[in-house]
């Protein structure tokens, strides 16, 4: 199973029954679904929404662990996709991949257990490195291998011929009946 | 798609997979065409289910694929929000863990 619970919240779908899943026995991972709908990629805040959505069905402070939720949002899902035996741990033998996350940055202070750190204070700005398979793709605060500016340009271009194309005659016509089918 | 796009091999970084609509937004007998064709291939499956509660109890997608064997370890089901708790037994356990 994966849970996307910005997308949950917002579509109306429901509130993450993450807990009976959990109680259930099956095996629960997390994802960012598309952007369009949980408005961004965040994996901090989603495992921030699914221990405190957890804890508040149970009506716990203690319902889940952050231990527990990072490993849905690491290990459990490298499991999902097949993937366990390359991926999701800092374990010799896998893929080097893996996070730097600074713990001087004002909202990560007084840094005390790290597991609760991520899992309730840490968000993106606080990651000073993202290496992929033993590469850099974040060094020093910057992505190595986007331009930003040029993706900025790219993404107006786009969006812009969205709209010329959908404001023309005819356009979306049997949207309906696609998604009533 | 896949000889042009993705790498043969679990060492890319990029892999294909299929996210069919599934059981509770197509019929069940398109869902097992694009079950079968994505074993025949390999290839892992994604599915939404379990988005509203009228939705599940109209279509019992979760009961539909477990008949019909189309769920395991090559299965990730997304959301299932509104799946009941009978629906959660037919699910398959991992047994490593």
């Amino acid at each position: 199973m994966s849970l996307s619970p910005y997308t949950e919240l917002r579509t109306g779908f429901g509130i993450t029954p993450v807990g009976s899943f959990l109680r259930a026995g099956v095996p629960v991972s997390l994802s960012v679904d598309t952007t369009i709908l949980c408005g961004n990629a965040d994996m901090f805040a989603i495992m921030k929404a699914m221990s405190n959505i957890e804890n508040g069905l149970q009506k716990s402070e203690f319902g889940i662990s952050s231990q527990r939720v990072l490993e849905m949002a690491t290990i459990d899902g490298a499991r999902a996709l097949g993937l366990a035996d390359h991926i999701g741990s800092l374990t010799p033998g896998k893929r080097a991949d893996l996070i730097l996350v600074r713990t001087t940055d004002v909202n990560m202070l007084p840094f005390t257990i790290a597991t609760n750190m991520i899992v309730q204070a840490a968000q993106p700005s606080n990651i000073e490195a993202v290496i992929v398979d033993g590469r850099f793709l974040k060094r020093d605060g910057k992505l190595t291998t986007i331009d930003m500016a040029q993706l900025a340009r790219d993404t107006a271009d786009t969006i812009e011929r969205a709209r010329k194309e959908a404001s023309k005659e005819g356009a979306g016509k049997g949207i309906n009946e696609l998604f009533t089918r | 798609m896949q000889k042009q796009w993705f790498a043969d091999s679990k060492d890319a970084l990029l892999t294909l997979g299929i996210a069919p609509r599934g059981p509770e937004t197509n019929s069940i007998e398109i869902a097992r065409k694009e079950w079968a064709f994505a074993r025949e291939h390999h290839l892992p499956i994604t599915t939404h289910m379990g988005t509203s509660s009228e939705r599940v109890k109209q279509r019992q997608g979760v009961q539909a694929l477990a008949k019909f064997g189309l769920l395991g370890p090559d299965v990730v089901l997304v959301h299932a929000t509104n799946n009941s708790p009978e629906d959660l037994k037919l699910l398959p356990r991992p047994r490593h863990r």
